[in-house]
């Protein structure tokens, strides 16, 4: 197994290692040898846009679990350290300058657009579920509304419990005013997206002022509702990180698809018009 | 509802429930055949009126019985196989090869069955648009793995035989005599291969859930079975262990009649599991038999044969788990074995060992063992079982694990929810996982559209052991299939399902202590939910087949972009902890 894991760590330094390369021959080559080649831009086209391609037959990929194509995992490799390569592609193919017209400028944006969601996209990867694991209360995504609907439901009939009909509970009106909400829908998302506790701390301050003008044999019910108030924000801080998890692919995909169909509009248009500007 | 047109009948289609009997193991069994065997011994001398109405002997033998007939050089069974009948000699001979070190390819072994690159590519558009949907012509047709339980398929000659074994290599077997029965009643691999001795030889095979049922009612041949047993699957057993290998025949046959055959827990220890889990008390000790208690006088080793035990040594007040062993494991030779080098040192059990759900051991007495045993071998030869080196930190009350030992806590998770028993666990990193489901939808597209695991399971730290079928070493599982649907492959051994045999009863799911198998509502090709004569609907036991047809192994697998899922072999909990520890 030793051995198993030196290999993977000297495959990722060498991979490492011919992506740092690529990138820096291509922006060298750019650099020295551009102004003898004026169509440079083509062949930098051309190879951009199979690496474009080739980094959008990831998602295919994974459409076809039945063929052996190689592990998902390998391609996952191949699309991060491709795209990196497309980067530098990029930044020589429109010259290091900004390119004109609202058509390239529009296929300019898309790509950064593009090449930025999967950078972050990358970092979610990595970053978030470590710490879902670490707040606990793991819950699968499809189940996670009804997991709320049950907190809510519990917390319901513990208030509904304490009510005798006769005197006034500050259990049930803090319920009605501050928790009911809470417990229907997601909520904190930013607070949860930016790793603050500040809701759920709000939340204990305001339970630790209750159980000073709560009725004696009100207090456990506070406590069990103290309880389902903690599990709802970590059911809300599950739902906000794997939400993003999922959400950023629906930037990162049909953006790619796009970026694919400008630039096959962009390939045609340039072609179209290249014996004006030969 | 009517303006809608949305009703009842347009909603299900009227089909018929399969039954107990539905699917025998002949279908060609003729009343004929069955009176010449009912007068065939044993079944000549059982009392039939033992049976119940419900399931006469008539009727078992009808269900779960067929005649085969071989010719000479013809496989009956292969050793390592795993299979799920018995066979009883009716005419002519069967040779046990009793060498273990015959060519697999001389035993025929075949490439699996897998779907080629075309009807790899056809699971593109060829995949029912209902999730476990029947097509229309056969509700069954959709059954792949019939080649796994198609006796014709799996028929092979052994080439120049008897040629390739000396007579004094193998075993008769004449008419009457059974073989088989113990590795299709304890789910343990074939221990060796059985080949045919004359031109014909007529066996009557069992399902083992026919042999289980007449068991259940005969003594005799309850008897018989466990006489058998003594005389030739310990034997077998015993002169395979480095220990005794170097034993005379007649030195054999004394030790086997000094050895002790003990069984510990319940045979159907899942249900017994799942009430202890459900009343949140699987883990305590006090529910495992004990099998031998730390610090007692070590009166002779335990050999595991079948089922899990738990390894454990007191620490504080209590108790802390370092080990689970399984089938082929001995308890207690390193104590012996130290005393007779060091005859000063007090011959004293380190470890407690208990019976976690069903174990079936071999007990050797210490007085057999010093007449027996290898004494010769050296302590790298060993059989000792392998627990974490715990080491005290001057610094630090607590312990701290070596590099390669599982966490105690682990330890404890592992033996709680009886994991120990997976060969194939799904087991997810958290840390790593983004979940993202694409095991799930990988799975669902080599699957009917239906995925056959829950990306959900219990948790430790960043583990996660999925609802996914862990192939088990002790498949309970296959418990009390009434049809035997559930089985083994031949190759892999992998357990998987046979829809076309599946009657929807749900034992399987039932057994299952890890709820890895799900009934799932069967759906035409149109989508209408399949039902009987009072609207109930057809249900099938789906589980994870280990994609079994795939080329490319399990799509879960194959399908994680962040390798943060792993099928692992849970009997050895250091692949578990090395895997972890990977980055």
């Amino acid at each position: 197994m030793a051995k198993k894991e030196i290999e993977l760590k000297r495959r990722r330094v060498i991979s490492i290692l011919l992506t740092t390369l690529a990138v820096v021959l291509a922006v060298v080559a750019y650099d020295q040898y551009a102004p003898l080649f004026p169509r440079h831009a083509y062949l930098s086209g051309w190879v951009l846009f199979a690496a474009m391609l080739f980094l959008t037959f990831f998602n295919l990929r994974k459409r076809v679990p039945f063929l052996r194509l190689g592990s998902t995992r390998f391609w996952l490799q191949l699309h991060l350290y491709v795209g990196v390569f497309s980067g530098a592609l990029f930044f020589v193919h429109i010259s290091g300058s900004w390119p004109a017209g609202i058509f390239h400028q529009l296929l300019a944006w898309c790509y950064i657009v593009v090449f930025l969601t999967g950078v972050v996209g990358l970092w979610i990867s990595r970053a978030f579920p470590r710490m879902l694991t670490v707040a606990g209360y793991e819950t699968p995504y499809e189940r996670i509304p009804y997991a709320r609907r049950s907190l809510r439901a519990e917390a319901e009939a513990l208030v509904l419990a304490g009510v005798d009909g006769q005197t006034s509970s500050v259990v049930a009106e803090f319920y009605t005013k501050r928790l009911g909400l809470f417990f229907t829908k997601p909520c904190n998302r930013w607070a949860h997206l930016r790793q603050s506790r500040a809701p759920h701390a709000a939340h204990t301050s305001e339970f630790d002022e209750i159980q000073r003008y709560a009725k004696k044999g009100e207090h456990e019910l506070i406590e069990k509702l103290r309880d389902l108030v903690t599990q709802k924000h970590l059911l809300d801080y599950q739902y906000t990180l794997q939400s993003t998890l999922r959400l950023w692919l629906f930037a990162h995909i049909p953006l790619s698809y796009s970026l694919l169909i400008f630039s096959v509009l962009h390939i045609i248009l340039v072609h179209a018009f290249s014996g004006a500007a030969s | 509802m009517a303006t809608t047109g949305t009703t009842l009948e347009s909603l299900t289609r009227k089909a018929t429930r399969p039954k107990r009997w539905d699917d025998p193991l002949d279908p060609a069994m003729t009343d004929a055949t069955l009176d010449r065997l009912l007068a065939t011994e044993p079944f000549a001398s059982m009392n039939q009126s033992a049976f119940p109405a419900g399931t006469p002997l008539r009727e078992i033998l009808r269900a779960d019985s067929a005649v085969r007939h071989y010719t000479i050089g013809e496989i009956i069974l292969r050793k390592d196989d795993y299979g799920t009948s018995a066979f009883l000699v009716l005419e002519g001979e069967v040779d046990v090869i009793l060498r273990s070190d015959l060519d697999p390819q001389l035993l025929g072994r075949a490439p699996k069955v897998k779907k080629g690159l075309m009807a790899r590519i056809g699971q593109l558009w060829n995949n029912n648009p209902e999730p476990e949907g029947w097509s229309k012509k056969s509700p069954r047709a959709s059954d792949k793995n019939k080649g796994s339980i198609s006796k014709k398929i799996n028929s092979v000659y052994l080439q120049d035989y008897p040629q390739i074994v000396s007579e004094a290599q193998t075993v008769a077997l004449k008419k009457g005599q059974m073989f088989g029965e113990i590795s299709a009643l304890s789910r343990m691999p074939r221990t060796a291969t059985v080949v045919a001795a004359t031109a014909q030889a007529s066996l009557l095979e069992f399902s083992w859930e026919g042999l289980r049922d007449i068991m259940r009612y005969d003594a005799a041949l309850k008897k018989q079975i466990d006489t058998i047993y003594r005389e030739n699957s310990l034997k077998n057993f015993l002169s395979n262990h480095r220990l005794f290998s170097h034993l005379a025949e007649k030195d054999f046959v004394q030790l086997c009649e000094e050895a002790q055959l003990e069984t510990f827990g319940d045979y159907n220890w899942s249900g017994a599991y799942r009430k202890l889990a459900a009343d949140g008390d699987s883990t305590t000790f006090a529910s495992e038999p004990l099998i031998v208690k730390e610090g007692e006088y070590s009166n002779g080793i335990y050999m595991i044969r079948a089922g899990f035990c738990r390894v454990s040594q007191k620490y504080g007040s209590g108790e802390r788990t370092l080990n689970y062993i399984g089938a082929g494991s001995v308890f207690g030779y390193e104590e012996i074995a130290k005393y007779w080098k060091n005859p000063n040192q007090e011959m004293q059990s380190l470890y407690t060992l208990r019976s976690l759900g069903y174990a079936h051991l071999i007990f050797i007495p210490t007085a057999a063992l010093e007449k027996f045993a290898n004494r010769g071998l050296s302590e790298a030869e060993f059989p000792t079982i392998t627990v974490p080196q715990f080491k005290s930190d001057s610094e630090n009350t607590g312990l701290v694990e070596a590099d390669e030992a599982p966490s105690a806590s682990l330890m404890e998770f592992m033996a709680e929810h009886r994991f120990f028993n997976g060969t194939k666990s799904m087991v997810i990193d958290m840390d790593r996982c983004t979940r993202c489901d694409d095991c799930v939808r990988a799975c669902a597209s080599t699957h009917d559209g239906n995925p056959r695991f829950l990306r959900h399971g219990p948790m430790i730290d960043n583990l996660m052991i999925a609802n996914a079928c862990m192939h088990c070493v002790d498949p309970v599982c296959m418990i009390g299939c009434p049809t035997g649907a559930i089985h083994r492959t031949s190759f892999g051994g992998e357990v998987v399902i046979n829809p076309a045999s599946c009657i929807g009863c749900g034992t399987c799911a039932a057994n299952c202590p890890y709820d890895s198998i799900r009934m799932v509502e069967v759906r035409s090709s149109q989508g209408e939910f399949l039902v009987d004569e009072e609207f109930q609907p057809i249900l099938k036991a789906t589980k994870c087949d280990l994609c079994v047809e795939q080329l490319s192994g399990p799509a879960c697998l194959n399908a994680c972009p962040h390798d943060a899922l792993s099928r692992t072999d849970l009997t050895r909990v250091t692949s578990l902890t090395q895997w972890l520890k990977r980055k």
